[in-house]
């Protein structure tokens, strides 16, 4: 509470880089470009073909999103450092780690707005083409998606730390995009490996994000028969995405506390 | 110094060449031309896709088309994700007494496919073969996923549409989109199924394949229309013909294609298997009892001639000649 208005301000500054930035007008305009192309397919002039819009929908939110979250939050430590804007920052009672907080406040906020942005535009497609919402899967898809997009702001900020911004944010990208196709690999592997190759795939798993736990577009896009997720398994999700979100966090506090001035 | 520049003309010189080069060699690229990537034995391409690597790699196996095919498959289970499995439970001819409805149960899901599998393992493990533990859970509980030894769950295969048109728009070589798109398309459109399926023959004008699923589409028309109306009228016996010509050219087309070597299970080389041979019969037999109906016994008996050569098993079709 007591830092709560250093935190906002920080946010804002982070809200107001990115819409000067523009790059985040990009991200949305290409966004709704091909969701609004998908649309506007005619599938042999049939109508009601609701799940190929749902799918293409969802994935394109997805995606756009993790691509600005990732440009955006990959940016924001080392850039205080080059420009040296963390000087007059650091010289007013702020602590690193409030920092550090306002930065991924001010990344999940764009987040946000980018993601509802492109909620709204689901719903009125599915409106539009008469499609069932299954409301209480979407909400749950975009808590999900929330989560994600801190699990990787948390992530981006320590690699952004580790490795130059251009580097983290390919990583970064690399690790949520692959996150599917790493789990599968995984698990094929497991059958073929043995002692030591079984302890890597393990740690492995545990130690990097797992991305795709968040991902229930699978169920929204077939919601005529699956049912929305239980409370414990959305707790279990909301655990952890706020464990993995810390332990990166604090990681990167750790490397941003011992980085000099 | 002049060593470093003759290197530097040398780039120079090579700048412009390799540019030359590059357009010359881009111009000459068809992307229709592309037929790697996948077999055109159903049951070599799923062997392979089977692989370990091809496991490991997940979504990004063969082709774009293969992916999207693939997609159809999740559709159609409630978007649970199996490993390839349709080779190993593929209908034989003693499954089904109706060879049109066998033609048809290979490419879509008949009613009875559902109880029939269960047991085949699922991409995400179930708990006592999943080494990740609760992440495993949660893995399991945010997809979609059924338990292996459940029946299969099938679900409405419209919505399967909207991916074989975007595939063959992708690779218009993919002759099994075609002909699977358009048995699903018929359901809802007989027209536009005729004619997804005429668009697929003019990118591959020798797939027999195709052939032989338009004479279906046609066949069935020709015998609604005729059921309905109560009569054989012009129109009417001008659809037969048409679905008539369909399964001839497609018979023909197979009999030139089909190997020497085919062993009893309707194997050969050169990527010959079970469905060309149970499509090639098909279009013969179909043939047959078409010109039977309308142009008599002595016509259909010629053509029987021709096609016992290859298919012994004809000489009784059709068996109340």
């Amino acid at each position: 509470m007591k830092h709560a208005r250093a935190i906002v301000a920080i946010a804002r500054s982070v809200t107001l880089e990115a819409i000067r930035r523009k790059e985040i007008y990009v991200l949305i305009a290409a966004c709704l470009l091909l969701t609004g192309l998908a649309f506007s397919l005619n599938i042999f002039d049939l109508g009601g073909l609701v799940k190929f819009y749902r799918e293409i929908t969802l994935r394109l939110m997805g995606t756009f999103t993790a691509v600005a979250v990732s440009l955006l939050a990959v940016r924001q430590l080392p850039r205080e450092f080059e420009q040296r804007t963390i000087y007059p920052l650091l010289a007013r009672p702020v602590p690193r780690s409030v920092f550090i907080l306002g930065k991924a406040v001010g990344v999940l906020l764009v987040a946000l707005a980018s993601y509802a942005l492109f909620v709204t535009i689901y719903i009125i497609g599915m409106h539009y083409l008469d499609g069932e919402l299954a409301w209480g899967l979407l909400w749950q898809h975009v808590y999900l998606q929330f989560l994600q997009m801190g699990l990787l702001t948390s992530g981006a900020f320590l690699l952004s730390l580790l490795v130059s911004p251009d580097a983290a944010a390919t990583l970064a990208l690399l690790l949520y995009f692959a996150s599917n196709v790493m789990g599968h690999m995984a698990l094929s592997l497991y059958e073929l490996t043995h002692t030591a190759g079984r302890a890597f795939l393990h740690l492995l798993t545990y130690a990097l994000p797992q991305f795709v736990l968040f991902d229930l577009s699978g169920k929204v896009l077939h919601s005529e028969i699956w049912d929305p997720l239980s409370l414990s398994v959305m707790g279990a999700l909301t655990a952890y995405a706020l464990i993995y979100s810390l332990l990166y966090g604090v990681g990167a506090y750790a490397l941003f506390r011992r980085r000099p001035l | 110094m002049n060593r470093r520049r003759g290197h530097s003309w040398a780039l120079r010189c090579m700048v412009p060449l390799l540019w030359a080069m590059a357009s010359l060699w881009a111009a000459r690229i068809d992307p229709h031309a592309y037929t790697g990537g996948r077999e055109r034995d159903e049951t070599e391409r799923i062997r392979r896709n089977s692989s370990a690597l091809a496991a490991m790699l997940g979504e990004f196996r063969t082709s774009i088309s293969d992916i999207m095919f693939m997609k159809t498959e999740r559709y159609l289970h409630g978007g649970v994700a199996y490993r390839p499995h349709h080779s190993a439970s593929a209908p034989t001819a003693e499954d089904m007494a109706d060879e049109v409805e066998e033609h048809q149960s290979e490419l879509g899901i008949p009613d009875d496919h559902a109880h029939k599998h269960s047991g085949v393992p699922t991409v995400v493990p179930p708990p006592n073969r999943d080494f990740r533990g609760w992440i495993g859970d949660l893995h399991r509980a945010v997809r979609p996923w059924r338990d292996p030894s459940r029946a299969h769950i099938h679900t409405d295969g419209r919505d399967l549409l909207p991916w074989f048109r975007v595939m063959t728009r992708a690779d218009p070589r993919y002759v099994r989109g075609y002909v699977a798109g358009a048995f699903w398309l018929a359901q809802e459109d007989r027209e536009q199924a005729i004619a997804f399926v005429s668009e697929g023959l003019e990118h591959n004008p020798d797939a027999f394949e195709l052939y032989v699923s338009r004479g279906i589409i046609r066949l069935r028309e020709a015998r609604m229309a005729e059921a309905d109306r109560g009569e054989l009228d012009p129109d009417i016996r001008d659809r037969w013909m048409q679905a008539r010509n369909d399964f001839r050219r497609g018979a023909e087309l197979a009999l030139a294609q089909r190997p020497d070597d085919v062993d009893e299970e309707g194997f050969g080389s050169g990527g010959w298997g079970h469905y060309h041979e149970n499509d090639a019969l098909t279009a013969c037999r179909m043939d047959l009892l078409i010109t039977h109906r309308f142009e008599g016994p002595v016509a259909m008996s010629k053509r029987r001639t021709l096609y016992k050569q290859t298919f012994p098993e004809l000489a009784d079709s059709p068996p109340n000649d």
